[in-house]
């Protein structure tokens, strides 16, 4: 794939462009769409919660549009198998009318991947799908396929109906870079929905960027500086999320289970990379990341079984670590 | 301008900009550290004013402006020499013009010296910021919170008010009409005996007399000066008292008991007779011309005259040698020279008439200064009493308290301080193992209800400003003051019996000496322990009926 390379002021075109191109399309959640292009743009992968029906799969299927990528949704259920999802050898012949053995990749094999109701698979699928978004690699009968790139998971969950689901184990929710809520629609962004997509004639994107720009645009956004006060102050925000730490703040002492890990740290840091250059500004500030902690933190802490208890949630504590961190 | 910084370049330019800020901020502290000492020094002031007023005593203003002025010096000093890292000066300024860390990240950049084209974009993009802003905008002169200058205030509006008050936290304006109006008569009264005593014609030491008057005169006018602040006209008062005092002769009442002494031996003869009479008027200088006249005359004595003028002579010689033998041994040899009838009769009486002269005229003297201090003594007392008087009136409630916690007192020491003279006479009787003829209790609160108003203006006021021993000074001052009173005329003063010696039977004075002391007891203010002392005292004296 050519490389490209582009000025900070060709990123913030080129994002703006795409959020404006997806905004046609999708109406209202704007904050959910800002995430999967943080997400996309950071390189990481985004897990969404919310109800079916609030157009999760037209998002990802704009953004693939706008953004010239391949785009495929694979939807969990119990009985999906990893191979349905990495790809399985297959007899074929050759032009020479030999049976060979032929690679059938799955369709992971895709840049932007859909996956829908991720917790309805079983966890050896769901296994198969996070080794294949960590290491950007398959490997089926002792060959290794690479993903092409740049890749980019978005899974869905349902928070209702977990009757027959497998929740995601912790490990695994921590490969996500950001967990987004999807919240439902307003009256009015009702309203444009059914105006939108009833029509004769549905709402076209123009394409903005391609898989070479979004390559150049992730490495620009890890070029961007960052001062030491900044990455002091993600890494006290972390250390406030665990239980243990004397300094947390009561409410994580008191309802923690366990703490944000080190990629929360670093969700935390290219999340407010992104969110800095999508603002117009050459640095990381404290806002930035304070921005960036209810999303990059909230599915890698857990809350104990009093907390559940109580209703607290991992945002309840967020906020009260952001409230308590000092700045300097 | 933009040219010229485009010229310079982006790194000079924010090293500019990281200076100005810098001396903003330097001067900031100055100013905030400069008040903070301030604010610091009045409250130590304040608090010293307080302290000083604890102990009834003013403050000069030097030791007052040392505290300030030290720790000012002492802050301006350090923050001249407080230099703020490069780093912590960037995100001071980011946080004061929410760059939102753009200097922070600029600094750090141009420490690690990076090339990428994001850092000077980063540069470029703070500069452009930075330049909205003026370094007075992130540092302001004044930023002292507002909290501080609160504190400020109200220890400069402490101080001032510490300073301004007179002692005691009352206003001057704020004496009471009686308080002021004893001040008022008190200053007239010590004017008067400025003026009499200065007027007095009786030979007297001259630097004594005048200074004595002066005193009088100086503390009068600051009577006069002060009627709104009783606790300034009792310090005058105390000022006017230690100068007088320096002036009092500690062998006044010796001289005195020597020339009555002398007067009283004097008598016994007809050639001297008239030496004592002047002597006894308070002639000094009749007196020693009478005695000169005498020596004059010695050649137109007879033999048994002269022997009987040198008798008295000598017995006067006796008398006032005791108490001071300069004028006794000059009296000894006058009547030797006049026994002798030698030429040198003549002289010695005449040397002897100097020493009885000189003798009157300090005794004079020390009268004026005894009768001076006494007024003094006399008006501290009584604008002493006209405040607390005021004080326990004001103070309502409290004072009741106060009254029924030392009634609760006395009844349970079985003392009856505040009897009436009427009932002085069983006072003590009720004493636990005394025998006495009430309950203890009972007496101590008919006691009183006895004198109500005594008790009222005696155990309203506080008893722990005094102590034995100013007591002590209190009781011998009242004493100088009777003697000093014109009422007690010389002959009283020649009836006073010797040292050691009663001229009465205790029985006939006893009754009268203890009523006089449970007067003086129900008039002025003693505490209740030394109450207790003076009852024991006529106690253990009382010789029965």
């Amino acid at each position: 794939m050519e490389e490209r390379t582009l000025t900070a002021e060709d990123f913030i075109a080129i994002a703006r462009a795409i959020e404006r191109e997806v905004g046609n399309v999708i109406v209202g959640q704007t904050e959910v769409v800002r995430g999967i292009l943080t997400g996309i743009l950071a390189g990481g992968h985004v897990l969404l919660e919310g109800v079916p029906g609030l157009g999760k799969t037209m998002l990802i299927r704009t953004l693939g549009e706008v953004l010239d990528l391949q785009f495929s949704r694979i939807q969990f259920t119990p009985d999906l198998m990893p191979a349905d999802i990495t790809g399985t050898t297959v007899i074929a012949e050759d032009e020479r009318g030999n049976k060979v053995f032929r690679f059938q990749p799955g369709p992971i094999f895709a840049s932007l991947v859909l996956a829908d109701e991720i917790n309805r698979a079983t966890p050896k699928t769901q296994s198969a799908l996070l080794e294949a978004m960590q290491e950007r690699r398959v490997t089926v009968a002792r060959t290794t396929h690479k993903l092409p790139e740049p890749f980019f998971v978005m899974a869905t969950q349902n928070p209702i109906e977990m009757e027959g689901t497998y929740p995601l184990p912790e490990a695994q929710l921590d490969r996500f870079m950001y967990k987004l809520n999807v919240s439902f629609p307003s009256a009015a962004e009702l309203v444009a929905i059914a105006g939108r997509t009833t029509m004769a004639q549905p709402p076209t994107v123009e394409q903005v960027a391609d898989g070479p720009t979004i390559l150049a645009m992730i490495a620009l956004a890890r070029e961007l500086p960052i001062a030491t006060p900044v990455l002091e102050y993600a890494a006290r925000l972390v250390l406030n999320t665990h239980p243990e730490n004397p300094e947390s703040p009561p409410l994580t002492r008191r309802y923690g289970r366990f703490g944000a890990s080190p990629r929360g740290m670093q969700s935390l840091v290219v999340g407010g990379r992104i969110r800095a250059l999508l603002d117009g500004r050459f640095n990381v500030s404290l806002e930035d990341v304070r921005a960036v902690a209810h999303p990059a933190l909230r599915h890698r802490l857990a809350v104990n079984f009093e907390g559940e208890a109580e209703g607290i949630t991992s945002d309840h504590i967020i906020d009260e670590v952001l409230k308590v961190t000092a700045e300097s | 301008m933009r040219a010229a910084r485009r010229e310079r370049g982006p790194a000079l330019e924010l090293a500019e900009q990281l200076e100005a800020l810098a001396m903003a901020q330097r001067r900031q502290v100055l100013l905030r550290w400069g008040l903070r000492a301030l604010g610091a020094g009045l409250l130590i002031d304040a608090t010293l004013l307080l302290a000083a007023r604890q102990i009834g005593s003013a403050v000069p203003a030097v030791p007052l402006a040392i505290a300030p002025v030290l720790l000012m010096a002492s802050a301006l000093v350090g923050a001249l020499f407080h230099r703020p890292g490069e780093l912590a000066l960037a995100r001071r300024a980011d946080r004061a013009l929410h760059l939102q860390e753009r200097l922070t990240t600029a600094v750090e950049l141009r420490r690690r010296g990076s090339d990428h084209p994001l850092a000077a974009r980063q540069l470029a993009d703070t500069l452009q910021h930075i330049r909205r802003h003026r370094a007075t905008h992130a540092f302001p002169l004044l930023a002292i919170s507002r909290r501080e200058l609160a504190a400020l205030a109200v220890s400069l509006a402490a101080a001032l008010a510490l300073l301004a008050l007179p002692l005691g936290g009352e206003p001057r304006s704020g004496a009471s009409a009686p308080a002021r109006e004893a001040i008022q008569e008190e200053a007239e009264r010590i004017a008067a005996l400025a003026q009499e005593m200065d007027g007095k014609g009786q030979p007297v030491d001259p630097a004594s007399q005048a200074a004595a008057v002066e005193t009088l005169r100086e503390t009068g006018q600051t009577l006069r000066e002060e009627t709104g602040s009783p606790e300034r006209a009792l310090a005058a008062l105390a000022d006017a008292e230690r100068k007088l005092a320096a002036l009092h002769d500690e062998r006044a009442d010796d001289l005195r008991q020597a020339l009555a002494a002398a007067a009283a031996a004097l008598q016994s003869d007809t050639a001297t007779r008239g030496a004592a009479a002047r002597l006894a008027q308070g002639d000094a200088t009749g007196a020693a011309g009478e005695l000169a006249e005498l020596g004059q005359r010695t050649a137109e004595l007879g033999d048994e005259q002269r022997a009987s003028a040198a008798q008295a002579l000598r017995s006067a010689a006796s008398g006032a040698g005791r108490f001071d033998p300069k004028l006794g041994q000059r009296l000894a040899d006058a009547a030797d020279a006049l026994a002798a009838g030698d030429a040198q009769a003549q002289a010695e009486l005449a040397g002897a008439a100097d020493a009885l002269k000189q003798a009157a005229e300090q005794a004079a003297t020390q009268d004026l200064v005894e009768r001076a201090l006494a007024q003094v003594d006399r008006s501290r007392a009584a604008i002493g009493d006209a405040t607390l008087a005021e004080r326990g009136t004001t103070s309502g409630g409290r004072g009741r308290t106060t009254e029924q916690a030392a009634r609760g007192a006395e009844g349970s020491s079985g003392q009856a301080e505040e009897q009436s003279p009427a009932a002085g006479s069983t006072s003590g009787a009720g004493r636990p193992g005394e025998g006495g003829e009430q309950p203890a209790d009972g007496q101590g609160q008919e006691g009183g209800q006895g004198s109500p108003t005594a008790g009222e203006g005696t155990l309203a006021r506080s008893t722990d400003r005094f102590d034995a021993e100013s007591l002590r000074s209190r009781l011998e001052q009242m004493a100088a003051d009777d003697f000093a009173d014109p009422s007690f005329s010389a002959s009283d003063r020649r009836s006073l019996p010797d040292r050691g010696e009663s001229r009465r039977e205790l029985r006939d004075v006893y009754a009268e000496y203890r009523e006089r002391a449970t007067a003086v007891m129900q008039d002025r203010y003693i505490p209740l322990e030394l109450k207790g002392l003076v009852e024991d005292y006529f106690t253990a004296l009382n010789p029965g009926e």
